[in-house]
């Protein structure tokens, strides 16, 4: 996967926002993150697999969630609505990303976690961390791809 | 890891890093209580739980990135060490011996007739003016901020780990990756991401055992304490982008 196939992915989640809330999200500056990821109250992950195989994810604490959903004119809040509401995200961004890579790329159905409980699949242990700023909160998109001796370990 | 007599310090974004995680109330109390200077393990019995194993406690905090250890360079270490040697030579100055000058009194005036003020009188006086405190200044070293002893020595001694204490820096690396991924006029993220994709390649064992759990990209401080890791990360760089780095170029490149 090159910078450009990574760089697709915040596209589309910048697109995403500002189709959604017709507000572009402030992006802070991304960390590389060396352990386990640090999932906040919803995530959802969607997994890639191609030439280099690795997850896309996106993890929002509560408050985040309730307001984009407000924002969308829901003014329900409760765990499942919210885990609902970020799956429905993972898989716009899912489909984008198929449409815009085509065949290059598989990419999984979309995977909620609600609670900051760890993924009960492989995450490359390196991974890229955006954070996304809305309203005074924030999310976090994270792209993560398998080095040559995790894929080995893997298969 | 052997984490018991190793300090350690909450990370500048512990609130962002807290949200979402879910602990034992105790452990959020040893978090809370971590103030960059004492030993964890002293922490621990401070706080009541030294039935607890120091180093699972450790390993489970700073894996989850919520505590970091507290290292130093040599510069630091210099210093904390000379504070350190000061603090023990005020602490062994012999107590101030008991005054053995004799003290002027004046007796006081006595009226006509009244009985003599003489020799025990001015005993009693001796003596009170003996036994009151005398003023004394008392400076009072600061505690030393890191938890390693010094034994004091009449000649300074220099510590077998200095050398290569000093980190090495990684913005001239980070300067080359942007220069080799497109230069400057790279969109800021496409320049973030081409960092990442040289760092997925530097094996985390070596990054971890560094002691760094995330790393900020944009941050112009950022240095590494092991060379190996160091090297690493320029093996990464020549088989990602297929160059050859060259420290004193990419150091002249940057400028």
């Amino acid at each position: 996967m090159t910078d450009n196939d990574l760089k697709l992915f915040v596209d589309i989640v910048s697109n995403y926002f500002a189709k959604i809330v017709d507000e572009a999200p402030l992006l802070d500056e991304p960390v590389i993150e060396f352990t386990p990821p640090k999932l906040l109250d919803y995530s959802g992950f969607i997994q890639i697999s191609g030439s280099d195989d690795g997850c896309v994810y996106i993890t929002m604490p509560r408050n985040f969630a309730v307001s984009f959903l407000r924002r969308t004119g829901e003014m329900a809040s409760d765990d499942a609505l919210l885990s609902d509401f970020v799956g429905e995200m993972a898989s716009t961004i899912a489909s984008n990303a198929r449409e815009r890579f085509g065949t290059q790329f598989k990419i999984s159905v979309p995977r909620t976690l609600v609670g900051g409980q760890q993924p009960p699949f492989s995450v490359p242990g390196t991974r890229f961390v955006l954070p996304i700023r809305w309203e005074g909160r924030t999310a976090q998109l994270g792209l993560g791809v398998f080095s040559s001796v995790e894929a080995v370990r893997a298969s | 890891m052997s984490a018991g007599r190793d300090v350690f310090k909450r990370p500048r974004d512990f609130d962002d890093r807290a949200l979402g995680v879910s602990l034992r109330p105790y452990e959020w109390e040893v978090l809370l209580a971590l103030d960059g200077r004492t030993p964890f393990v002293q922490l621990l019995r401070r706080m009541g739980l030294d039935e607890l194993d120091a180093d699972d406690v450790a390993d489970e905090l700073t894996g989850k990135g919520l505590m970091d250890q507290c290292v130093v360079t040599y510069g630091e270490f210099m210093r904390e060490r000379e504070v350190g040697s000061k603090s023990v030579e005020l602490q062994r100055v012999p107590p101030p011996e008991p005054v053995a000058t004799p003290v002027a009194v004046v007796a006081p005036p006595v009226s006509n007739g009244s009985p003599s003020a003489g020799a025990p009188a001015q005993a009693v006086q001796s003596s009170v003016a003996a036994a009151e405190p005398r003023l004394r200044a008392t400076i009072k070293p600061q505690p030393p901020r890191l938890s390693f002893s010094v034994k004091p020595t009449s000649k300074p001694v220099m510590p077998r780990v200095a050398v290569g204490i000093t980190g090495y820096k990684l913005k001239p690396l980070l300067d080359f990756i942007i220069d080799q991924a497109g230069g400057k006029a790279l969109p800021k993220i496409a320049a973030q991401l081409a960092v990442y994709r040289v760092f997925r390649r530097v094996p985390r064992e070596l990054v971890l055992a560094d002691n760094i759990h995330t790393l900020r990209i944009g941050d112009p401080t950022l240095e590494v304490h092991n060379k190996e890791l160091y090297d690493a990360i320029v093996r990464a760089i020549e088989s990602t982008f297929g160059v050859k780095y060259e420290s004193n170029a990419a150091n002249t490149a940057t400028g």
